[in-house]
């Protein structure tokens, strides 16, 4: 670790100041009106505010909705990321066998991730849409009646799908590059030493690339959790019947379109420590198994 | 054990551009050749083809009997030692050992008394249940070599496998190798551009320059009767003096010889040698010195007995059957 000493007791602070400020101002801060928040309850009308406890929680594990949400949560994220993971590393394994025109390809690959949430979702939403789509109509000719505004599998389909397209070319770059660090010579002597491709991959390739793997996990659940928010709300905002109601969303809906700040707040709450719990997870890991 | 045959062998890139061509190199069991050059020419290319690792473009490689241009490396029976060891970082060297002998379905009883063998003649039992990454550069070596051993191939092919190591260590592991293939009788293929390496650990040296190969011959043959001037100046250290011909005065070769070479060691100092050498810089090699000078255009270098006496000026003499003479268009020995 390579030290600095400032002479000026001053000149540190400052530097550090924009960085510290915007911590504070958009993170620390809001994060403790949520958490202040999550202990208060409003009326009705927002006139009166007053002190509840932990009821705000309490009532959260009483609820079947949030209970619901928890599980649809699970399933979206579990869903998003094994199917984004799985296609782009089934991507990044047919890009760096190729031996000319990888840069095109991986340009072209890396598109998506340009594309806004939001613009993705609606995106999908016409390609699967009832009525003009172009995937029912096909899913009809095979006499799959395919109907997301109504089927609640069809819903979660949709925002899988269209959350995971997202996330491709992330996954993509960084499964691309793993594999380029990988020496040649690995493979080849594990080619000598009587391994098939098939046995290449899951003995040598793929335990080494498992610290990117184990990194893009992490990222793609807290993705899939936390980023989604524009691709629910462009196509099924929650629906139907609370089948796609992800946690994030809940929060924005109860909150901003149900007005019950205090149950808001506590489902942000949860998220907050969720999100710890991945952090410590991550770091946990990474330091201690996944350096060979 | 095998034999191994290179028949009119080439390597044509997809590109277009040649790399190996015309390359005809008969190894006979148990043999330890050597290919070196200088990188580029083509040495790599050779063995990895022989490997699997490269398609052969043009003739065939023959591994004892069978024709392998079109057989995977698994099934070629070789054994690779690479230039950067190429051990599974994530595997014990125990691990490393048994990998190809468990793909290959041999029992595990057989797998532990091969491993424990190899590990034996290596030494490095004691680390057999640590990662790589725990062993310094020797005992990586070690264990690549040990990944070789327990295959019990018909051949091992070294990639350079020795440059990575610092120099007492290079020196070192040369030995080694050299004796663990006394031992083994496997014949080897070793890919050096060290020219020592080759000389000390050769039974014949192939010399590949542009790949092309410029002469084959054991390490002595090839030093004393370089079969080109690429080889008289890439074979032997220090160098073979390279001289215009024009400029040694009653030559007595032909009128075709563009080069005169003579080793450093075939040069000594009399009071009235033919060749007037003008000192500019001395290097103290302990046992030896060498002096490096001028005569005329030409820069030339001697080797001289440390107690030897030093001048400015040194008057040269030579035996005449110490000249080695090269022809001026094509650079190839001419007598």
């Amino acid at each position: 670790m390579k030290r600095t000493i400032f002479s000026n007791q001053l000149l540190p602070w400052l530097l550090l100041a924009p960085q510290l400020i915007i911590t504070f101002v958009f993170f620390l801060w809001p994060a403790a009106q949520a958490i202040r928040q999550s202990f208060l309850r409003e009326d009705a009308f927002g006139t009166r505010t007053t002190f509840v406890g932990l009821e705000n929680f309490v009532r959260l594990w009483n609820s079947p909705e949030y209970l619901n949400s928890l599980q649809v949560t699970a399933v979206f994220a579990i869903s998003v990321t094994v199917l984004s993971m799985g296609l782009s590393l089934l991507l990044a394994i047919a890009v760096d066998r190729m031996i000319r025109s990888t840069r095109v390809y991986t340009t072209l690959l890396v598109w998506p991730y340009a594309v806004a949430p939001a613009v993705a979702g609606i995106l999908w939403w016409f390609i699967f849409n009832p009525t003009i789509g172009i995937m029912p109509y096909l899913l009809g000719q095979i006499g799959y009646d395919w109907n997301h505004i109504q089927s609640k599998s069809d819903a979660m389909t949709l925002v899988v799908i269209a959350s995971a397209w997202k996330q491709i070319s992330y996954n993509f770059l960084f499964f691309l590059a793993g594999l380029q660090a990988i020496p040649a010579s690995l493979r080849e002597a594990a080619a000598i030493d009587g391994a098939g491709p098939v046995r290449r991959f899951f003995d040598i390739t793929f335990p080494l690339l498992s610290p990117t793997t184990f990194f893009l996990l992490v990222v793609n659940i807290v993705y899939a959790m936390f980023d989604t928010f524009g691709v629910i709300d462009a196509t099924t905002e929650g629906g139907p019947a609370q089948a796609t109601n992800i946690m994030v969303y809940k929060v924005y809906f109860d909150g901003f379109v149900g007005q019950n700040l205090g149950s808001s707040a506590a489902q942000s709450v949860v998220l907050m420590a969720l999100v710890l719990v991945l952090t410590v997870i991550q770091f946990r890991y990474v330091e201690k198994k996944v350096a060979y | 054990m095998a034999s191994i045959t290179l028949n009119n062998v080439g390597k044509i890139y997809a590109g277009g551009a040649r790399a190996v061509g015309g390359v005809n190199i008969d190894i006979a069991d148990g043999e330890f050749l050597v290919l070196v050059g200088p990188s580029g020419c083509g040495k790599s290319t050779l063995l990895r083809m022989v490997a699997g690792l490269e398609s052969i473009s043009e003739g065939e490689v023959r591994i004892g009997d069978r024709v392998v241009n079109e057989v995977e490396p698994a099934d070629r029976d070789i054994a690779m030692v690479f230039q950067n060891y190429a051990l599974y970082p994530h595997m014990s060297v125990r691990q490393n050992l048994a990998y190809g002998l468990k793909n290959r379905g041999t029992p595990k009883a057989e797998i532990e008394r091969r491993v424990g063998i190899a590990s034996d003649i290596l030494q490095i039992g004691p680390f057999l249940d640590r990662k790589p990454r725990a062993l310094s550069g020797g005992q990586r070596q070690r264990v690549a070599m040990g990944r070789a051993i327990v295959r019990e191939p018909a051949a091992f092919l070294f990639d350079e496998p020795l440059s990575n190591l610092d120099a007492k260590l290079r020196v070192a592991m040369r030995l080694e190798i050299k004796e663990l293939q006394k031992r083994l009788r496997t014949t080897s293929i070793y890919v050096t551009h060290d020219q020592l390496e080759a000389m000390t650990l050769a039974d014949r040296l192939v010399v590949l320059n542009g790949g092309q190969i410029e002469q084959i011959g054991t390490p002595l043959e090839v030093y004393r009767r370089p079969a080109s001037a690429f080889v008289a100046s890439f074979i032997g250290s220090p160098a073979m003096n390279l001289i215009e011909a024009s400029a040694v005065p009653h030559l007595p070769g032909t009128a075709h010889a563009g080069h005169v070479g003579i080793r450093p060691e075939d040069l000594t100092v009399t009071a009235d040698g033919p060749i007037q050498m003008t000192v500019m810089a001395v290097e103290e090699l302990g046992a030896q010195r060498l002096v490096h000078g001028r005569t005329g255009d030409a820069r030339i270098t001697i080797t001289l007995p440390s107690d030897a006496p030093l001048s400015d000026d040194l008057r040269l003499s030579y035996r005449p059957n110490a000249l080695h003479l090269f022809h001026k268009d094509t650079g190839k020995r001419v007598d």
